[in-house]
């Protein structure tokens, strides 16, 4: 190795780039050349030049938010009836428990920034423990990413699996609704109600599906329905409320629960949806 | 509650967003400190930046799966750095290789440890004067310092970023510290931290 080479390569060795071969070539001409010698010196302070005095710095917060609000514009450009980040979610599978947790923890996220309906608005069934008022709050803290879904999945059927793990103490119904993206359910408890709650996500719309024991629906202390409710579900399982035009909710009886949906849907829309039984 | 009317919205394009977030924003600091480097200055870091990732965005069908994101997006950066500021990018050949060479040559003999060598020669430098003369360097040299010395890419790395032969990594990575060096000791000669003789 003569000295030109020497040099050529005097930056690969301090880079730890050096050909394979090369290196005991390279050592013995700097073993026996001063200048080479110099030379790696001075390449080798140049970088630790660098290195010490120029800093990797995280992107500052306000350009890193500026940008991505930024790409947001152009995606909302590109759909320009977005209605939220959670959409851009839905065509993503998800099959793995890894997979899910992490689509929770980001629907988190997403789901903070979502516009909330107003619907602590509705005064109809205004009393707390009114099964409608309760799937209102609920659909409203789900928007609002306050609650959040145990588990989601692509397969709303496999959700049966997870309430029967649940011990709910009633057979929960699983809805099976047509072009449903994913969906999503979480199992609670509150003054002794167990409490099962199924999320939709179907295009660009949420159902929200609020199941309690019919025992405590319409024998129970701790929720109420409305009298008109009661009647219907006896008579024919169903009950849509037509006194008040705000209130877009359906409910049905199952042998072992009643269940309430709410959507963004319109009624009808979302009738349609559930299937007849 | 009003009711949505939605009109078909196309899942591709969901599809594409999320996929776009998920692949290029965990790389946004690298391209950052590039673009900082670059331009020398927040304002300018922050549209090139802006830039960049637009681009990236809406040219997302081109970029090829499996392929080296990070060099597809700093590319994009590259050009459109290019294309904005319209540097020249020739090698200047007014740096006197020759003042370092002699320089070198008088305290060689005292030391051959880089470490005594940067506090005889660097010892008060500020930091702000070594991210100066960085600045300071010629678009194409600067460049592989950046992506060798502050981002510790492989020569391989840098050459599908810059898009040239290794050996062309190899000289502008030896002229560019050379050149960095020459600033380096001007300064210091300025701050009369080296005597000038
Ligand atoms: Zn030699
Ligand atoms: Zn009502």
């Amino acid at each position: 190795m003569d000295c030109k080479e020497a040099q050529q390569f005097a930056g690969d060795a301090i880079d730890g780039s050096l050909p394979n071969g090369l290196e005991e070539e390279l050592q013995a001409h700097l073993d026996k050349c001063k200048p080479c010698r110099g030379e790696v010196v001075l390449e080798k302070l140049s970088k630790d030049m660098v290195r010490q005095n120029v800093k990797q710095i995280p992107t500052p917060r306000n350009i890193r938010s500026s940008i991505l609000k930024s790409l947001r514009l152009e995606f909302e450009q590109l759909e320009p009836d977005q209605e939220s980040w959670l959409a851009s979610l839905f065509p993503l599978r998800v099959v793995t428990p890894a997979l899910a947790a992490g689509i929770v923890t980001t629907l988190f996220f997403l789901m903070v920034s979502t516009r909330v309906d107003p619907l602590y608005q509705m005064t109809a069934h205004s009393s707390s423990n009114d099964i409608i008022h309760q799937s209102f709050a609920n659909f409203a803290l789900l928007q609002a990413g306050i609650m959040l879904p145990a588990m989601v999945t692509t397969v709303p059927e496999s959700m049966g699996d997870f309430f029967r793990k649940s011990d709910l103490q009633f057979g929960v119904d699983i809805p099976k609704l047509r072009n449903c993206d994913w969906s999503g359910g979480s199992a609670s408890e509150c003054s002794g109600v167990k409490r099962a709650h199924l999320f939709f996500k179907i295009g660009s719309e949420s159902v929200y599906v609020f199941e309690v024991s019919d025992d405590d629906a319409l024998y129970g202390t701790q929720i109420s329905l409305p009298l008109a409710a009661k009647r219907a579900l006896a008579q024919s399982g169903w009950y849509t409320d037509p006194s008040h035009p705000d209130c877009n909710v359906i409910l049905w009886k199952t042998e072992e629960a009643v269940c309430v949906a709410v959507s963004t849907m319109k009624k009808e829309q979302l009738l349609a949806l559930l299937p007849t039984r | 509650m009003t009711p949505v009317v939605q009109p078909v919205v196309s899942r591709s394009t969901k599809k594409k967003h999320t996929e776009f977030e998920a692949e290029a924003l965990p790389h946004m600091d690298v391209l950052y400190n590039f673009a900082l480097r670059t331009t020398g200055n927040q304002d300018d870091a922050h549209d090139l930046l802006q830039e960049t990732y637009l681009k990236a965005y809406r040219f997302w069908d081109k970029y090829e799966k499996g392929t080296n994101i990070r060099a597809w997006l700093f590319r994009i950066m590259k050009n459109s750095y290019i294309n904005r500021y319209r540097k020249e990018t020739k090698e200047p050949d007014k740096v006197d290789y020759e003042d370092i060479e002699n320089f070198y040559n008088t305290i060689r003999a005292e030391s051959t440890d880089p470490n005594d060598l940067q506090k005889q020669l660097y010892g008060n430098l500020l930091g702000d004067e070594v991210t100066k003369a960085l600045q300071g360097l010629p678009d194409d040299f600067r460049t592989v310092v950046i992506l060798c010395d502050i981002e510790g890419l492989t020569y391989e790395e840098i050459a599908e970023f810059v898009e040239c032969p290794i050996g062309t990594v190899r000289s502008r990575l030896h002229r560019g510290r050379k050149l960095l060096q020459a600033e380096l000791i001007e300064y210091a000669k300025q701050q009369g931290m080296i005597k000038d003789d």
